[in-house]
C-alpha cells in the first residue's frame, strides 16, 4: 500500500501535463473501467479523483479502496501508478500502461 | 448498534486471510483479533462467530472498559450467542416482553434494556451482505414502503448503497451492502422525505445532498461508537461526514435564498443541536470556535 504522503495535487498535474487523462466522475463502473482501460491502451496515465458528490457512492476510505481494487482487476496491461487511498484531502486511484521488460 | 457482528469479512480458509475487506470490516477484524481466535474452522461465516464465542479470552479481554462499552460488549456477545444456534435451527428464541418500537416491530426485534434501540436493528451472522428474502429483510422492506413509500432494488451496479430520490427507490448492491449500509441510506430517505423530494421527482439540491451526507455519516460515526468501534474506527467509517459538512457550511454562507428553507427543515426533523453536531463533527467539519449562522 502507498503511504499517504504523496503530494495528490502534483501528481493529478503531473498526469495532465503528461496527456493523461483525469477522470472526476462515472454513471457506472463499466464506464470508469472502459475509460481507464481505453487510456492505457492510448499509452497514457489515467486517474481517477472523485468529487465529492461521487465520493458518497463508496461511503468511505476503505469501500473506495475496496471497489478500486475490482477496477483494478479488471484492467489490462497496466501498473499502478497511485495505490487507491486518500491522499491529505483527495481520494487518488491512478494507473498507467505497463512498462515493457528491456 | 452493535453491528459489527453483522459485518463478518469473507475469510479465505486456504491463505488464512481476511479477503473480503469491505468498508466496516476492520472494526469485526479488530473484535474477532481481541478475542484471541487464530484458528478458523472451514464453513461459513458462522464458524467465525461459533469460534468467538469459544474464545477463552472473551471473558477478560474487555476488562478495563467503560462500563456503557462493556454493557455493549455484551450484548453483542449476547445476539451472537442467541443467533447462531438460531440461524443452525437448533433453538427457539424467546420472545422479549417490552413493547417494540414501530421500527422494531417491522424488523421482528423488541428494544431490550440498557440499548434502546440499537438492539432491535437486525442482525444476521450468516454472510457480509444482506440475506436476500430472509423474513426480516421482507418485513424491513414492508415497513419501508408503509411509512415513506420507498422502494428497495438491489442493484449490482451500486458500489454499496444509494438512494434515488427522484424515483422513491433505496438501491442497494446484494454483495456489498450490509446492514449499516441500509441504516445510513435510511436516514438520507427519512432526510429526502422532509424535504419534500422523496418521489416526487424533484431533485435534491447540492446544499440538501451535503447535508443530508453530513447527517447520514454523523449517524453512521455515533452508531459505530455506540457499537464499540474506537473514536479512530468509528471516524474512519465515516471519514467522508466532515467533508460534507465542510461543503454544507460553505453553501450555508453563500447566502442563496433557498438554503435556510431546507435547513429549517431538517432543523424541524432532526433539531437545531443534532443538525448543529452533524455540521461541526466532533471538531472536524466546522472548525471548533467558529459559528453556525442562526436561521
Amino acid at each position: 500500500m502507498a503511504t499517504n504522503s504523496i503530494n495528490a495535487d502534483a501528481v493529478i498535474r503531473e498526469i495532465q501535463e503528461s496527456g493523461g487523462v483525469v477522470v472526476r466522475g462515472f454513471r457506472s463502473r463499466d464506464e470508469l473501467v472502459d475509460t481507464m482501460q481505453a487510456a492505457i491502451n492510448d499509452g497514457r496515465k489515467c486517474a481517477f479523483v472523485p468529487t465529492l458528490k461521487t465520493l458518497r457512492e463508496f461511503l468511505n476510505t476503505n469501500g473506495f479502496i475496496s471497489v478500486m481494487s475490482q477496477v483494478n482487476a479488471r484492467l489490462e496491461n497496466h501498473e499502478v501508478v497511485v495505490e487507491a487511498n486518500s491522499y491529505e484531502s483527495k481520494h487518488v486511484f491512478a494507473v498507467g500502461p505497463a512498462k515493457r521488460a528491456g | 448498534m452493535p453491528t459489527q457482528i453483522v459485518q463478518v469479512p469473507k475469510y479465505d480458509f486456504s491463505l488464512g486471510l481476511f479477503v473480503d475487506e469491505g468498508p466496516y470490516w476492520h472494526g469485526w477484524s479488530k473484535w474477532l483479533g481481541a478475542t484471541g481466535v487464530t484458528t478458523l474452522l472451514p464453513g461459513d461465516e458462522l464458524a467465525v462467530a461459533a469460534n468467538a464465542l469459544k474464545a477463552p479470552r472473551v471473558g477478560r479481554i474487555f476488562t478495563g472498559i467503560s462500563k456503557a462499552s462493556s454493557e455493549v460488549v455484551e450484548a453483542v456477545m449476547g445476539q451472537a450467542k442467541r443467533l447462531v444456534p438460531k440461524a443452525l435451527g437448533k433453538v427457539r428464541l424467546p420472545r422479549s416482553t417490552a413493547r417494540p418500537t414501530p421500527v422494531a416491530e417491522a424488523i421482528g426485534g423488541a428494544p431490550r434494556s440498557g440499548l434502546g434501540r440499537h438492539t432491535s436493528l437486525p442482525m444476521d451472522l450468516r454472510g457480509a451482505g444482506l440475506v436476500h428474502g430472509s423474513s426480516r429483510f421482507s418485513r424491513l422492506e414492508g415497513f419501508l414502503s408503509q411509512r415513506y413509500g420507498a422502494r428497495v432494488v438491489f442493484d449490482d451496479a451500486v458500489p454499496f448503497g444509494k438512494i434515488d430520490e427522484l424515483a422513491g427507490a433505496t438501491r442497494l448492491n446484494p454483495h456489498t451492502a450490509t446492514f449499516d449500509v441500509v441504516a445510513h441510506e435510511l436516514s438520507h430517505v427519512r432526510f429526502s422525505q422532509a424535504m419534500g423530494k422523496w418521489g416526487t421527482g424533484k431533485a435534491l439540491t447540492n446544499f440538501e445532498v451535503n447535508l443530508m451526507e453530513s447527517i447520514g455519516y454523523w449517524g453512521t460515526y455515533r452508531k459505530g461508537l455506540a457499537s464499540g468501534l474506537s473514536h479512530a474506527d468509528a471516524l474512519a467509517n465515516a471519514s467522508f461526514g466532515p467533508s460534507f459538512a465542510q461543503s454544507a457550511i460553505q453553501a450555508l454562507r453563500s447566502g442563496s435564498p433557498a438554503v435556510p428553507a431546507s435547513l429549517q427543515r431538517a432543523i424541524a426533523l432532526y433539531g437545531r443541536d443534532y443538525v448543529e453536531q452533524a455540521l461541526r463533527f466532533g471538531g472536524f467539519g466546522i472548525r471548533p470556535g467558529k459559528s453556525i449562522p442562526r436561521m
